[in-house]
């Protein structure tokens, strides 16, 4: 271990080794598992210390001085347990922070990261989930990556993978989501084309081949180590290109513009030596049982718990802390407990009860207080701090965390268990479950293979105070940068549950969840976990691949949702149905999705976070049939995007033709009809006002910030696409205009008169229409097909003085044509 | 039993002299012919050596192919083959319609008695090291070892620029891409470029079977194979007629992706064929254990072992002028290498010049005042006076009269230079007659003079 003063001593300080580790795996799948957790991955235990302490005490040994986290959705947590940590005690220059919350993707983390401005050296980037566990040392990635820059001064990226043996489909450290296929020049290591996708063929130019002094040589799958020695100018690459979303896209790109930009990039294979990037469930579990297993020596439980002991101790003040840790599923990490290893990979942490007629077999941690009754079957699992395992019960190949209680007789195989689950006598779990936080298992419950079972929204209390405290805390990067994820989709639960505001967040934390009985038992909580918003995500870029190829963005971003938690493939639709028992875990989440949707016990809730969510919520109707969710998901999609554009266009003055040009591109990327482009372009327009910049801006009121926007741009837009001479137009304008002011009665509906008049008077809609669909309305209204909800009564009023005018208006002028 | 059967293929046209008598086999390579040398690469290795040797030889070369090999200590067994498939009269035909390889095994098949086949063409020249390829036969347990080489413009003159004799005809060598595995010499793929547009694909089972391969654009196969003989019977009952270009990259594919070979017979008829043919062998033969054998050799993963030599002495093919200068030039190294016997012109003779590199035929008669450089005499050759000759092949009873100047050509036999002729970098083909005073610089002399023949380019394809 190097002594903490050599490490920010002895170098010069612009020849600091730097990493720097992105804490996210931007896995939908993974994200809302984690979330249930309420703990990010890169905290999640392994034998009794978070993930990422393993990380940095491999940089540690590796000699990195500098340490730059960047984290996005739990900042709040890993920022305050390395607040917390002695890591910042020993090393108080050593760990840096940046909160990058808006980031969707690697590529904004690293815009973010360029924006602080502190990176002017050669760094290691680890990306995936910035947590590698490794013995070996990382310091000679710099010198590897050097000796590439000084025979090729183009190089700016040195890639490091890991060698697997042949078979390495079958290699437990491969998980589909790590499928490559790199060519590169078998003596300089030089990368000439890497590609991710599954192809049954791949092809290598004969140029390529038949250059001169370049031998290729194939890597197919090697271990992605996800770790990559960056020159700075990748930094600014990432930030130029604002598609670079991934690694995986920079690298793309950066070899296909090699003859225009003329950057190359390296690779180097690691064909010895213990590596694992840790990045989705089933690799966190593999690291937890290689830990204890000790291939990752030194990095083994009862060294590290030695080393923080020591530092702990030599600590002089402890009360240095500024935030206060009040999450106590945090606060087990700030306690050390001695350890000890016994033969066959057992470890003891601290204090335990284990009764004598057990059988803990080998590769078992078990965790602090925790009590381990008579008949209880261990091997090769870990059991957190207080935890309680219930008489002759079986635990293989499994993770149990902390406060755990499992009754007796119960069967545990291959499976995650969080903080606070409580299982009861005779319940069977297979293999890849997890129990998030709080769940509760009944009597004799059998879970099949592949379930996630939650007791909490992902909405969860802790959010809420990330949001606040740490815009507080730390001054948010700048804002100016252009980001990809401008067009995001809501729809996903995760970014939905930022766009919210915060007054929706609060409502949802007091909604309770609904227990699926039929799946925990009657004495359990908790529901299984469903995808339908990463399904839909997914199932939205097959159905436009057939129709056009504006998609090909789309198609980049659902390649980040293409694996499923576990890091499995998830199989394109049209394959699933014809998939068997084998797929089960792909298959079970959209089956359940439908189901769910069936049962009204879950609907309730389901509906009114969605209602919550959007802000025009007709189209949002759960309870149809599942095809259609697709398509008005879709068309409101595209009417936010409407609603941004204009926006837009409204505060930047933009140039009339620029914004219908702009519309005219959405229509093909979001397929919608052309009559659904028209309404959501009246939408748009009228409910615009609405939107926080523009009514914030001067006025409050929604009559004037629309007689604003409307004065500027908007009237303009409805002329272009309502023409004042189309029947058909106008009637759908006028149809628009009443359904929003039906919903929106407050502050809308009171006001038809002045928009009717405002549009009357600027030419946008002519009286005769006007005139011909009030009749028409009066006409359903007289034969009862519409029904005037007192609510609605002072709308009608309203229009119907309005057009009183308007025929007089027409009688006047009539006569004064007469007069003339 | 034995463990080989050797097949050394020994045919070809010789069209260095334009008289057919000499097939290409009975090349002189300092003064012994080509075939010598591959004789020596069989003999290197025991148990080559002590495998039966099939010689594979047309008609009309079958009697002075038998009148050579009967002065040489081997047993053998010479076989001749049909050449064409109809006997055309027409040159310009025959190349079209010569036989593959496998047209020509296929009429020596039944000879085969061993469990594996040693093929060999007479055209391969160099010290090659047969110990590891036979090794790793062995040890892998492969279907197929096969020799590669690597493409490389002979060359022992160092800087000095290489000018090819005789007309300028274009050699243009067709790459192919051998995708091996490093850790295992295993052959992946072969793929002509012939056979490719403008990529190469890369098949993705095959890459996840073998993730780390490189891709071989260095190497040329030496056609020098050992092979199973249950893959040889899949090839002889298939219809491909050319083994290395239709077959082997068929055959390695296959292996690669774990399908039978047996799907490479096409029709039907034949597959079924081939299964009787197992079970009547089976009613045949009572050395069970050999029988299983076999058949393991079908299914289980059969490999195809490779092997590539990087020895200092260089191995190629003799199949163009430049290969056959090079040859000559290596001949006594080579030959000392193999029978400890020194060739080399060791006379001294008066107001004579001769380097020490050069070796000079029996009965041969020189002029004084003559100089000899890097240079390889035939028998009977007659120099006269007054003569500078560098770099040169003369084959046997060549006349060249006084004051001759030649520089890195090649005469042959019964050709005659008249005096004081300027040669540089020509071929004269054999019974030419060139008058005195002639200067000739990068010319192809012959009978049939203007023909725009490939001289000097043996059929590739055996």
């Amino acid at each position: 271990m190097v002594k903490p003063t050599n490490i920010n001593s002895d170098y010069r300080e612009e020849e600091r080794l730097t990493c720097v580790l992105v804490l996210d795996t931007f896995n939908n799948y993974t994200n809302e598992i984690v979330s249930h957790t309420s703990l990010p991955l890169c905290l999640w235990p392994v034998d009794g210390r978070p993930l990422l302490d393993y990380t940095i005490h491999t940089l540690i040994r590796s000699g990195i001085q500098e340490i730059i986290l960047l984290a996005t959705s739990y900042s709040y947590e890993i920022r305050s347990y390395i607040m917390n940590s002695h890591w910042l005690q020993t090393y108080p220059k050593l760990i840096r922070f940046i909160p990058c919350k808006e980031a969707r993707s690697l590529g904004d983390c690293l815009k973010d990261l360029e924006q602080e401005n502190i990176i002017n050296n050669h760094f290691i980037l680890l990306y995936g989930n910035g947590t590698l566990i490794t013995n070996e040392k990382l310091n000679n990635l710099f010198n590897i990556h050097k000796e590439n820059i000084k025979k090729d001064k183009n190089c700016i990226m040195t890639l490091v993978y890991r060698q697997l043996d042949s078979n390495h489909f079958e290699h437990p450290s491969y998980t589909d989501d790590q499928h490559l296929c790199i060519i590169r020049d078998a003596n300089t290591y030089r990368l000439y084309d890497y590609s991710t996708e599954y192809l049954d063929r791949y092809e290598i130019s004969l140029d390529l081949l038949e250059k001169p002094n370049v031998t290729i040589e194939t890597l197919y799958c090697p271990l992605d180590c996800h770790v990559a020695v960056c020159s700075p100018d990748v930094l600014h690459l990432f930030k130029d290109n604002f598609d670079y979303s991934t690694i995986n896209e920079f690298v793309k790109g950066i070899v296909r513009d090699e003859e225009i930009a003329g950057h190359t990039i390296y690779s180097y294979l690691y064909e010895t030596g213990y590596f694992l990037s840790v990045h989705n469930l089933r690799l966190y579990m593999k690291a937890t049982f290689d830990i204890l297993r000790r291939w990752s020596y030194p990095l083994v439980p009862e060294i590290i718990a030695s080393m923080h002991k020591q530092q702990l101790s030599t600590i002089t003040n402890p009360t240095l802390p500024q935030i206060k840790l009040n999450d106590s599923y945090l606060s087990f990490y700030n306690i050390c407990y001695p350890i000890i290893y016994d033969k066959h990979n057992i470890y003891k942490q601290g204090d335990i009860q284990l009764d004598r007629l057990s059988n803990i077999q080998q590769d078992v941690f078990i965790g602090y207080k925790s009590q381990i009754l008579s008949g209880v079957c261990l091997r090769s699992s870990l059991i957190g701090q207080s935890c309680i395992i219930g008489k002759n019960t079986k635990i293989e190949n499994s993770i149990i965390w902390n406060h755990v209680q499992i009754g007796e007789n119960c069967i545990i195989k291959n499976s995650i268990i969080c903080d606070n689950v409580v299982i009861r006598n005779n319940v069977q779990i297979d293999k890849e479950c997890i129990l998030c936080k709080n769940v509760i298992i009944g009597t004799n419950v059998h879970l099949n293979q592949h379930m996630t079972i939650i007791a909490s929204n992902s909405i969860t209390s802790t959010n809420v105070v990330d949001e606040i405290e740490i815009d507080e805390d730390i001054s948010a990067p700048l804002k100016n940068v252009k980001r990809s994820n401008s067009k995001q989709r809501s729809s996903s639960t995760m970014s939905s549950e930022k766009s919210v505001s915060e007054k929706s967040i609060s409502l949802s934390i007091e909604e309770t969840i609904t227990s699926n009985s039929d799946l925990v038992g009657i004495d359990g909580f908790g529901r299984q976990l469903s995808f339908i918003s990463t399904h839909d995500d997914q199932t939205k870029p097959i159905e436009h691949t057939d129709d056009d190829d504006d998609d090909i963005n789309d198609n980049d971003k659902s390649q980040l949702n293409a694996f499923d938690a576990w890091g499995y493939r998830i199989e394109p639709i049209e394959n699933r149905d014809l998939s068997h028992d084998d797929e089960d875990n792909e298959i079970k989440p959209k089956q359940y999705r439908l189901s769910n949707l069936k049962k009204p016990s879950d609907q309730p809730s389901d509906i009114q976070s969605e209602d919550e969510n959007s802000e025009i919520d007709d189209s949002e109707d759960p309870s149809s049939e599942t095809g259609s969710i697709n398509e008005t998901n879709d068309v409101s999609e595209f009417q936010q995007e409407v609603i941004r554009t204009l926006e837009r266009a409204y505060r930047q003055k933009l140039h009339m033709e620029n914004i219908i040009v702009e519309l005219n591109m959405l229509k093909p990327t979001y397929d919608v009809s052309p009559t659904e482009f028209d309404r959501s372009i009246v939408r748009a327009v009228f409910l615009l006002p609405f939107e926080k910049k523009i009514s914030n801006s001067e006025t409050t009121n929604y009559w004037n910030s629309l007689k604003l926007t409307m004065d500027q741009i908007t009237q303009f837009i409805l002329k272009n696409y309502m023409k004042i001479t189309n029947e058909q137009s106008q009637i759908s304008l006028l149809n628009g205009l009443d359904s929003i002011c039906l919903k929106h009665i407050q502050p809308i509906g009171e006001r038809i008169v002045n928009i009717l008049n405002y549009l009357y008077e600027n030419d946008v809609i002519d009286e005769q229409w006007i005139l011909q669909w009030y009749e028409n309305k009066q006409k359903k209204i007289e034969n009862n097909e519409l029904i005037i909800k007192p609510e609605e009564k002072i709308y009608y009023d309203k229009l119907k003085q309005f057009v009183e005018w308007l025929q007089n208006a027409e009688s006047e002028d009539d006569d004064q044509d007469d007069e003339d | 039993m034995k463990e080989f059967t050797v097949i050394l293929y020994a045919g070809g046209n010789n069209r260095l002299s334009t008289d057919l008598s000499i097939p290409k086999a009975l090349l002189p390579i300092g003064n012994r012919p080509l075939i010598w040398f591959s004789l020596e690469i069989i003999q290197s290795h025991p148990s080559l050596a002590s495998s039966p040797l099939l010689i594979l030889t047309s008609g009309q070369y079958r009697q002075i192919l038998d009148d050579y090999l009967s002065t040489l200590n081997i047993t053998y067994e010479l076989i001749v083959y049909r050449q064409h498939h109809e006997s055309t009269s027409d040159d310009q035909q025959q190349i079209q319609d010569e036989l593959g390889t496998l047209d020509i095994l296929r009429s020596c098949y039944s000879r085969i008695r061993t469990e594996s086949i040693c093929l060999i063409s007479c055209d391969l020249f160099g010290k090659v090291n047969l110990t590891s390829l036979i090794n790793m036969f062995r040890v892998r347990d492969a279907s197929l070892s096969m020799l590669l080489i690597k493409t490389i413009i002979p060359s022992t003159t160092g800087k000095e620029t290489i000018i090819q004799p005789g007309q300028k005809i274009k050699f243009t060598t067709e790459p192919e891409f051998y995708t091996v595995d490093q850790s295992t010499n295993r052959v992946t793929s072969i793929r002509l470029k012939a056979d490719l547009d403008e990529y190469l694909p890369l098949r993705q089972n095959i890459l996840a079977k073998y993730p780390r391969t490189i891709i071989r654009t260095d190497l040329v196969d030496a056609h020098l194979y050992l092979i199973k003989k249950s893959c040889l019977d899949i090839a002889i009952r298939s219809d491909y007629s050319s083994f290395r270009k239709e077959f082997l990259p068929k055959m390695i594919r296959q292996m690669a992706i774990d399908q039978p070979l047996e799907d490479l017979i096409s029709t039907p008829a034949n597959r079924t064929t081939m299964i009787r043919q197992q079970t009547t062998d089976l009613d045949d033969n009572a050395d069970l254990s050999r029988l299983l054998e076999e058949y393991d050799c079908d299914n289980q993963e059969i490999r195809g072992g490779c092997y590539y030599s990087t020895d200092e002495t260089q191995i190629f093919r003799v199949k163009h002028v430049l290969s056959y200068l090079e040859a000559n030039r290596q001949a006594s190294s080579l030959i000392l290498s193999y029978t400890n016997e020194d060739i080399t012109f060791k006379e001294r003779l008066e107001q004579i010049q001769i380097s020490s590199d050069c070796i000079i035929g029996d009965g041969h008669d020189i002029g004084k005042k003559t100089t000899i450089r890097r240079t390889i005499i035939g028998k009977n050759c007659r120099i006269e006076d007054k003569c500078k000759i560098i770099n040169c092949v003369l084959l046997d009873n060549v006349h060249v009269k006084e004051g001759v100047t030649l520089q890195n050509s090649i005469i042959c036999s019964r050709s005659t230079i008249g005096s004081k002729c300027e040669i540089q970098n020509s071929i004269i083909c054999s019974n030419q007659q060139i008058e005195g005073n002639s200067k000739l610089n990068g010319e192809t002399i012959s009978a049939i003079n203007h023909e725009s023949e490939v001289y000097m380019v043996y059929d590739d394809e055996q």
